[in-house]
């Protein structure tokens, strides 16, 4: 095996691991400040990515405006999904609020083959099949650019959780509920704004991944599980973390897909390394603290 | 008074068969849903009733939220079917097998989960991920037949091999494994393995604080309620003789599977057969009323194509009437079940009896 399949490897897999790391991002600022695992998460990406595809062949929209347009929408999306569905069940047992999200994710999931059939869609732009090369590795410009803005916004959304005082009261709710509401934090408007913020994430994580990546109803149930393979691994509730557990869940993907057999073989990799984490590191590598 | 109405509906459940197939039905229920098809409908109600109620040991009376039944059911139905067509071993023996199989899974999972303290959403999530593995492991082996699944060959009328070419001797198999299994929890629930279940689903350290074994007692219901959900596997192989790993491995089988205990009432011991009466007709309902077969091509090519906005709508819209690209059964289920969390989380036996106490 020579190096430059080695590198390309590695850099291909380092690209995916930017965007899992956006899909994660969402999921851990959802559970670090309101303690709800969103089983519908990655319905929202595909959701996202449907958004983008309905765009371009309607209107010819090329899918980065489309990713402008999409965070306030979902931003909002999130808002509703949050104040209507989720706020209702916050006290209730915890087995109530998983069923509550599965059954999110099955209406989601069934409401898309509903209106889009499941034939895969993919989204074709002029200049997807474009690549730059450096020093021998060619890198395609769609995940470089995707990846780029998956990271951008991970650490926008860290310095906003770090510096600003919306930010602050955010934190304040992830790390002690009574405590906020006893210094008059509107802790029901911050739950909004966490779980909006995530949806907003992981549409938009959807939306970058378009141009190089099939379009189906049933795209959400892998990233699901990918994101919580990435949050669990940084720690849940951890933004940091997840960033980092982004890029080496990527990393672990495309080495395993090229020294495994099968490419099939892929999926098993990742499901056998997810129960290996949950089971060994439930805490993560870096414990769990918003930022 | 209400024994007397429970026993009268049994009997009514046992003579079904007997005048389904006559004219009055015929004339009376609605087109279609007589005969073969209403035993069909019954039949359904039967084995989702049966599997939630196996579920329901596990997920309600010890509260763990398995995701991953849809293994157990897979495991069953494989290892009975992989027996007959390979060893020509009787499905009866290899149901016996299955189930074995299915629980010694059953608590192998609940011994990992256990052990490592996953609790909670992070046991949902382990349950997910074992049964994907499961799922890809049969998708990707050769002896599994892969993606085609596996055809059990007909060998006519034969109870020893488990195959009928009517419809009744299913019928009556799977009435009497709901039953029984209901039996079996009713008695459950009324003995020390039933209240130690519930005092752990209540709360787990409060019933480990006054001395109850909690990792023992949660390992006997999930290796008994794997091994049960592997028979209804076996069951459900004979009956339509054609198992495929995305039919019968996939987490949406172990969410059809939860939604009828959930919506009954988790935890009770008729809740899981009530909310199999409540929501099998409506998905069959639905099934047929929305088969939903339109491509997603043509609505790509109508909405890139150069018709007018309102063109493109209405033809839209006909191809929604038509059922759309299919999902119409699986989104009501969604809605359905987010609409039990929130209005009855506790089920609609609970709620019923909260009614009528007032």
């Amino acid at each position: 095996m020579n190096s430059v399949v080695l590198s390309q490897t590695v850099v291909s897999g380092l690209l995916l691991g930017g965007v899992y790391a956006l899909v994660a991002v969402g999921l851990t600022l959802i559970f670090g400040v309101m303690k709800i695992l969103n089983f519908a998460h990655g319905d929202f990406l595909m959701l996202g990515m449907y958004f983008a595809f309905l765009l371009s062949i309607m209107f010819g929209i090329d899918p980065y405006i489309s990713a402008v347009l999409a965070l306030p929408l979902f931003f909002g999306l999130g808002w509703i999904v949050q104040s209507c569905l989720i706020r209702p069940v916050l006290r209730a047992p915890e087995n109530i609020q998983i069923l509550l999200t599965v059954g999110l994710s099955l209406f989601l999931q069934n409401l898309a083959l509903f209106l889009f059939s499941p034939d895969f869609q993919s989204l074709r732009v002029s200049y997807g099949g474009n690549t730059v090369s450096i020093m021998g590795v060619s890198i395609s410009y769609v995940r470089f650019i995707a990846s780029m803005i998956a990271v951008a916004a991970s650490l926008t959304l860290y310095l906003f959780l770090a510096r600003t005082d919306l930010g602050k009261a955010l934190r304040a709710c992830a790390e002690e509920h009574l405590g906020s509401l006893a210094v008059g934090i509107n802790v029901d408007r911050m739950y909004n704004i966490a779980f909006g913020l995530g949806i907003a994430c992981v549409a938009l994580a959807g939306i970058l991944m378009t141009p190089f990546f099939y379009i189906s109803p049933q795209v959400g149930l892998p990233f699901t599980l990918t994101a919580f393979v990435v949050a669990v691994l940084g720690g849940l509730g951890s933004l940091p973390g997840a960033l980092i557990g982004g890029l080496i869940i990527g990393l672990i993907e495309s080495l395993g897909e090229l020294f495994l057999l099968a490419p099939s073989m892929k999926q098993m990799a990742t499901f056998s390394v997810f129960l290996l984490i949950l089971l060994l590191r439930p805490r993560g590598l870096f414990g769990g603290k918003l930022t | 008074m209400r024994l007397i109405a429970a026993a009268l509906f049994l009997v009514f459940l046992l003579l079904l068969p007997a005048f389904a197939y006559s004219d009055i039905v015929a004339r009376v229920m609605p087109r279609g849903l007589s005969g073969a098809s209403l035993l069909n409908v019954f039949l359904l109600i039967f084995l989702f009733g049966y599997l939630a109620q196996c579920w329901n040991i596990l997920g309600g009376f010890a509260g763990q939220l398995s995701l991953g039944h849809a293994a157990f059911f897979g495991i069953g139905a494989y290892t009975s079917t992989l027996l007959f067509t390979i060893f020509g071993l009787s499905p009866w023996i290899g149901m016996i097998l299955g189930m074995s199989l299915a629980g010694l899974f059953g608590l192998f999972v609940g011994f990992v989960s256990f052990h490592y303290r996953l609790v909670g959403p992070f046991f949902t999530l382990a349950t997910i991920a074992f049964a994907e593995l499961v799922r890809l492991s049969a998708l990707h082996l050769k002896f599994t037949g892969g993606s085609m699944g596996v055809l059990i060959p007909l060998q006519g009328d034969s109870v020893w091999q488990f195959q009928f070419s009517g419809k009744a001797p299913y019928y009556y198999i799977s009435l009497f494994m709901l039953v029984a299994v209901t039996a079996l929890i009713w008695r459950i629930a009324r003995s020390r393995l039933g209240y130690y279940l519930h005092a752990i689903r209540q709360d787990e350290d409060a019933a480990e604080a006054i001395g109850v074994n909690t990792r023992k007692y949660k390992l006997i219901a999930a290796t008994l309620s794997a091994a049960l959900t592997g028979a209804g596997g076996t069951f459900y192989a004979q009956y339509t003789q054609y198992i495929v790993p995305d039919d019968i491995l996939t987490v949406g089988l172990s969410v059809e599977i939860i939604l009828r205990a959930i919506i009954g009432g988790s935890g009770t011991v008729l809740g899981p057969v009530v909310g199999s009466f409540l929501l099998t007709p409506i998905a069959e309902a639905t099934r047929v009323l929305f088969s939903g077969a339109g491509s997603g091509a043509a609505v790509v090519q109508l909405f890139a194509s150069d018709a007018t906005l309102a063109k493109k709508l209405s033809g839209y819209f006909s191809f929604l009437v038509g059922g759309g690209g299919g999902g119409g059964a699986l989104m009501l289920y969604g809605l359905i079940l987010i609409f039990t969390c929130l209005v009855m989380p506790s089920g609609a036996v609970p709620w019923f009896e909260r009614r009528a106490r007032r």
